[in-house]
């Protein structure tokens, strides 16, 4: 069995247990859950926020490392680009958030790449500088009030129903797929997470390859924290919640192991969709909040345990396949 | 390059604001002026934290108290937000204030069990403590309480959003964070008001009752949840206005503004704004200002005589479209 095929049958398993985690919630509650709104609202308004996010955290993993940075930057950016946009100086407001993000992404990216800190570290110091700097400037005040056609960024539709947040989320994801799966640059992600020695010594530059990961998570960061302005009407520290905590959950739900060196969005994209639906489905079966982050670890540690029965399959069919080889060669 | 952009506009921005840094204040600059009238008089106050626009009012009012009365007030609050995180940061600024030989402490504590130890240290220390806003697990501590009935709040702003559904209502509760007892005495003075007007001849249920941790995104999905399985849900009962709002963006989202009443707690800016465009329908302005100023009165009084009562109770005020711009006038 080739190493591709492992990763579609890890997708598609992947995949099953959404479907099984969906079932479970339509029989109990199959009006509430079963319905066209219903989907569309989690899959389309609310799912995109952990997504991008995750899809961030896995491109950092994939290298290797990680990135708890991210939320904090989203939430400095979008508060130093909310009075822009609530003026209707949207470029200006694009670019202030951009340069935050990937400033700060710039910032982790050379503590990574150069001065050679773990990137949990490295990331974690630079999540409290920015967290600290956006109370520091929002003092309190929430910023309120943006207009109409700023909202139509998640509220309109440009394309038939489907709204326009999800579509910023699909060219994302489509973007993030080509240029993993069919860049030499988005390759040098898994190489560098694989084996970052033989990588550097390849001729591919990793230090610029990891640098310029962290940028684009920052990135990534800017967008979904303009998502949130447009979203909530408002710029507020608390839009932190549990991102952090659920964009590593997708990343580890939906099959991208923490050893870096594999994985693809699209993992990511079934990680996600997993996380939000169990929060869905907890709160339409009116169960209290504080459950969904027993059940969501509970997933966790079934998909690592998961991962690892079948990372053990795998290897035993290796074995077998090559064994019959060696017969047959004889 | 972003860095050094998002570093100016930081520094721009805390120039303009006058630097209020999280655990000491620009009290001192009162202090200095005050010194020579009070004596040695100094009330340290140590609220929850200085980031929320409820707290930052705290602490104005009790630094504009420490003015009028002419004594030295230092309003002190943890960085971290995060619960237990809190709990220690207060515990060391009680220590110091101890140290610094504080004439009295008033506290807010994040946790009223987790803050004991460091109270009995200053009571020991011969420091007398006033409870502000949140009440100590032991009681026995502290010379009076100086804040507002959680429980009547809840029960003015529900009573107001009954009367707003004439007759029968469907209504949703969003809770606040679990176990905050906020929150918990909230929702009981809440429920105590849905019993009197269903002994009144009213058709009043609740159909649910979700946490959203008082925070505006999640009471935003949670909300949208909801409403897939309560669609006839006419009512929204929220613990604070950030959730208030979030159920605002949900109601928007799902195009039933107007036909869900909603209500939340503190009266902040944006839900004062909220109400005035017809979003929202009231909140509670749990008078945050006063109970600072309140809670420094007490201090003076216990340090010159004696505490006046054993409640200082400081007036909630429903606020509907009707005084949205005149309530803050009523103090």
């Amino acid at each position: 069995m080739s190493k591709s095929k492992k990763n579609v049958i890890d997708l598609l398993s992947r995949v099953l247990i959404l479907l099984i985690i969906m079932a479970v919630m339509a029989c109990l509650k199959p009006e509430a859950f079963l319905t066209a709104t219903n989907f569309s609202q989690v899959v389309f308004q609310q799912a995109p926020f952990t997504m991008l996010m995750a899809f961030g955290m896995s491109m950092a993993i994939i290298t290797g490392g990680i990135d708890i940075s991210m939320a904090s930057v989203m939430i400095l950016s979008s508060y130093l680009s909310a009075t822009s946009f609530q003026q209707g100086n949207y470029v200006l407001g694009v670019l202030i958030a951009v340069a935050v993000g990937m400033g700060f992404g710039l910032l982790s990216g050379l503590l990574v790449s150069k001065v050679n800190i773990a990137a949990f570290i490295a990331t974690y110091s630079v999540d409290f500088i920015a967290l600290g700097l956006a109370y520091v400037i929002c003092d309190g005040k929430y910023i309120y009030g943006f207009p109409d056609a700023f909202r139509g960024l998640t509220t309109g539709t440009l394309i038939g129903g489907i709204p326009n947040i999800a579509l910023v989320t699909f060219i994302v994801f489509a973007v993030l797929y080509v240029l993993t799966k069919k860049t030499r640059y988005g390759r040098g992600f898994y190489s560098i997470g694989f084996n970052p020695k033989a990588t550097k010594l390849s001729g591919i530059n990793a230090d610029w390859t990891i640098c310029s990961v962290y940028m684009m998570n920052g990135l990534l960061a800017a967008i979904t924290g303009i998502l949130f302005l447009s979203r909530l009407n408002a710029a507020d520290p608390s839009i932190k919640g549990t991102l952090t905590m659920d964009s590593i959950a997708a990343a580890l739900i939906g099959g991208i192991p923490f050893s870096g060196g594999e994985g693809s969005v699209l993992n990511t994209v079934v990680g996600a969709l997993i996380i939000v639906f169990i929060r869905n489905g907890m709160n339409i079966l009116n169960v209290p909040t504080t459950w969904s982050q027993t059940v969501v670890g509970l997933v966790i540690m079934f998909a690592l345990i998961y991962g690892a029965l079948m990372d053990k399959v795998y290897e035993a069919i290796s074995r077998k396949q090559n064994q019959k080889k060696a017969l047959a060669a004889e | 390059m972003g860095m050094a952009l998002a570093m100016t506009l930081g520094m721009a921005a805390c120039g303009s604001t006058g630097g209020s840094s999280a655990a000491s204040t620009g009290s001192s600059a009162a202090s200095t002026s005050t010194a020579a009238a009070a004596g040695d008089q100094k009330v340290t106050v140590i609220i929850k934290n200085t980031t929320a626009p409820f707290f930052i009012s705290m602490k104005e009012g009790a630094e504009a108290a420490g003015k009028e009365l002419g004594i030295n007030v230092e309003v002190k609050a943890p960085t971290e937000t995060d619960e237990s995180a809190g709990n220690s940061q207060q515990t060391q600024l009680a220590e110091e204030a101890i140290a610094n030989k504080t004439s009295c402490l008033v506290m807010c504590p994040v946790d009223k069990e987790g803050i004991m130890p460091a109270i009995e240290k200053v009571t020991e220390a011969g420091i007398p403590v006033v409870e502000l806003n949140s009440r100590l697990a032991d009681e026995s501590k502290a010379e009076t309480f100086v804040g507002l009935e959680n429980v009547k709040q809840g029960y003015g702003a529900m009573e107001q959003l009954l009367k707003g559904l004439d007759g029968e209502g469907k209504i949703l509760i969003i809770e606040g964070s679990t176990g905050a007892q906020t929150s918990i005495d909230r929702i009981e003075g809440a429920k105590q008001a849905i019993e009197d007007a269903n002994a009144n001849g009213g058709k009043f249920e609740i159909l649910a009752s979700q946490s959203a941790n008082y925070n505006r995104a999640e009471a935003l999905n949670v909300v949208q949840n909801l409403l897939q399985s309560y669609p006839d849900a006419n009512a929204i009962f929220c613990c604070n206005d950030e959730m208030a709002l979030g159920s605002v963006e949900a109601v928007n989202a799902a195009g039933k503004t107007g036909s869900i009443l909603i209500s939340g707690a503190d009266a902040n800016d944006d839900a004062c704004a909220a109400i005035k465009e017809g979003t929202m329908y009231c909140t509670s302005y749990g008078n945050p200002y006063m109970q600072g100023y309140e809670g420094v009165q007490a201090a003076y009084d216990v340090l010159n005589g004696g505490a006046k009562t054993d409640f200082y109770e400081v007036d909630t005020v429903v606020v509907t479209s009707e005084n949205v711009d005149t309530f803050k006038d009523q103090k």
